[in-house]
């Protein structure tokens, strides 16, 4: 019997590089939003503490060790209604990881915390949909950000996409 | 040519659609079908207890991974007859320098002590910026373990070891000298004999990096005159999970053992201590990978056979080549842009593109290149740089998938970018 590990590169045109380099993600990551060219991290700075609007700050820094994609985030919560009032980033990475940034900073500015949470427990059932996508309502509920379901057939690249949900999730974690 | 490349089958596939082009034999190189068969004939037909069971199947075996010790042996010109054998099996590169900095330590303890190779506080280690960071932690764990202190060579504007600097960093504090002989990042070929000279002649030992070096050039350890070598056999064409190491005779006689277990003693008690064996025994602890070990013999001397000096032109045709990238708007290479001192291994960055979409673009063509680091921090530092491309050229690969890595790189930028 001829063994084989299973690969067979005839079954593998549907993972085409188009499809997780869609032009909006490479459009956005040419000019993305939030983006600031440096965040103050030095002790001085609000984290932890109110801000002018009496929103609470909280930050996050992230590295990648193995692409040296690196992100700093900063999140201001109102502490009343738990509305992320403000998402700023600076930072490097990749295509997939700029654009989810700047996605995430339009999405996500307005929601509430729980909403927020909602969010980020879909778009990591998108990442591990292998290529396929959530529901419809799913994918409408993450609005652009469903332009990253080419990447969930890249595993090695899941976690681009992801550093930036990580970040604001630990920098809400930080305002709290 | 072909007769080289049609013996390795994996070559022969289609990736996304396109015909495969490997440009990665830096990491790891593809292997000839006659390495392949071999792994899969031993344990067909030898598998046993090589060095343990005396039955005729163990002695086949046993027949067998000593030949593939001469053979490998063979390659680098180190001895090979029973009681001098110089050449030990570890399990890689990283383990071969592991088991040397281990050995190092325990000479400088009471229990094990040696003072040819016992460390103090005041010792110096020397290394280069270029070093991966196989031979970095070891030797710098060394250094924190018994107070001595790591120097290093440090490189020219294109990264290359200055090795004109060695009188000034290696002095008489000196006792090792750890050194690349070939960059895993820039290609650079180091200018060996003015580091081996000075280290010797203030009495420090030359332990020499040859991962890169072994596949693009043949290294003869006698003549270099290297106390200690490392390497791997999947680098030069040979399987994965074997790795050398080549110790002077004298001095493996002298070095204490690394690891400890079966088949490295003589004698064993409860009560006192052991009776370790003899180099290269008392190096080799445990069940070797007995099947890999048998085929990097075969690897070796397939290597030996084709590794020509026409294999050697080839590439240096193909490295010229490869480097017109350097004309590419955006493109800066990591290291020398000519053919001097270098093979073709050629890391290079894309202004305003991550290493990561590089590499993933050039994936879509089938052609397959590294991205990252290169576990060689220091010299990406160096650059000012977190992470670069790398193309790495082996023995088999051809002008035309060379000119189509470079029509893929021209198409980057204005892939990514929008611009051109």
């Amino acid at each position: 019997m001829d063994f084989s590990f299973g690969f067979d590169d005839a079954d593998d045109t549907s993972m085409s590089m188009q499809d997780m380099y869609q032009e909006f993600i490479l459009e956005t990551s040419r000019f993305p939003h939030g983006f600031v060219s440096q965040l103050d991290v030095s002790e001085g700075a609000l984290v932890g503490k109110r801000n002018v609007s009496h929103c609470f700050v909280g930050q996050s820094h992230q590295f990648n060790v193995t692409c040296g994609d690196e992100v700093t985030v900063e999140v201001s919560l109102d502490p009343d209604t738990h509305t992320i009032q403000s998402l700023e980033w600076s930072g490097n990475g990749c295509a997939i990881s700029i654009a989810s940034l700047s996605v995430l900073h339009d999405l996500v500015v307005g929601k509430t915390l729980s909403e927020f949470l909602e969010l980020y427990t879909v778009f990591h059932q998108l990442m591990d949909s292998r290529g396929c996508g959530l529901s419809e309502e799913q994918m409408n509920k993450l609005d652009d950000a469903s332009v990253f379901q080419g990447v969930s057939q890249f595993p090695m690249r899941i976690k681009c996409a992801l550093l930036g949900w990580e970040s604001v999730k630990d920098a809400l974690n930080h305002a709290e | 040519m072909q007769t080289i490349r049609s013996q390795f089958p994996l070559l022969d596939q289609s990736i996304h659609g396109k015909p495969l082009i490997y440009l990665d034999s830096a990491a790891t190189s593809q292997k000839p079908q006659i390495v392949i068969d071999a792994e899969k004939s031993f344990y067909e037909t030898i598998n046993a207890g090589a060095h343990r069971s005396s039955h005729e199947l163990a002695s086949r075996a046993t027949v067998i991974f000593e030949r593939a010790r001469a053979q490998v042996a063979h390659l680098v010109g180190a001895h090979t007859e029973p009681g001098k054998e110089e050449i030990i099996f570890t399990a890689g590169a990283t383990a071969s320098f592991n088991l040397l900095a281990n050995s190092f330590y325990n000479a400088s303890t009471p229990w094990h002590h040696s003072a040819r190779f016992a460390l103090h506080a005041g010792d110096e280690i020397v290394v280069s910026r270029a070093e991966h960071h196989s031979v970095l932690l070891p030797f710098q764990e060394l250094c924190y373990k018994t107070g001595a202190t790591l120097r290093w060579l440090d490189v020219d504007r294109y990264g290359s070891i200055q090795s004109e600097t060695a009188d000034a960093v290696i002095t008489p504090k000196t006792r090792i000298v750890a050194i690349t002989g070939l960059s895993n990042v820039t290609g650079a070929l180091t200018h060996l004999e003015p580091i081996i000279q000075r280290a010797h002649d203030v009495g420090a030992l030359v332990v020499l990096d040859a991962c890169q070096l072994i596949p693009h050039r043949r290294v003869n350890v006698h003549q270099l005159d290297v106390d200690f070598m490392c390497w791997s056999a999947h680098k030069a064409y040979g399987p994965s999970g074997v790795g050398f190491l080549y110790g002077k005779r004298d001095l493996l006689n002298e070095l204490p053992p690394s690891q400890f277990g079966g088949s490295m003693v003589e004698a064993a008690w409860l009560d006192k201590p052991a009776e370790y064996a003899e180099p290269p025994y008392r190096f080799e602890a445990g069940t070797q990978p007995l099947a890999q070990v048998a085929s990097a013999g075969i690897a070796a001397e397939w290597y030996e056979k084709y590794m020509t000096p026409d294999a050697i032109t080839h590439e240096h045709v193909l490295t010229t080549q490869l480097l017109a990238i350097a004309d590419i708007s955006g493109v800066k290479i990591l290291g020398r842009s000519d053919d001097q001192d270098r093979v073709g291994t050629v890391s290079f960055e894309i202004e305003g593109v991550h290493p990561h979409d590089v590499s993933q673009f050039l994936d879509s063509y089938g052609i397959e290149i590294r991205s990252g680091h290169h576990c060689a921090q220091p010299i990406h530092r160096f650059f000012h740089e977190y992470a670069s491309n790398r193309v790495s050229l082996g023995i088999y690969n051809t002008e035309d998938e060379v000119k189509q890595c470079i029509d893929a790189i021209a198409h980057v930028r204005p892939y990514f970018l929008g611009v051109h």
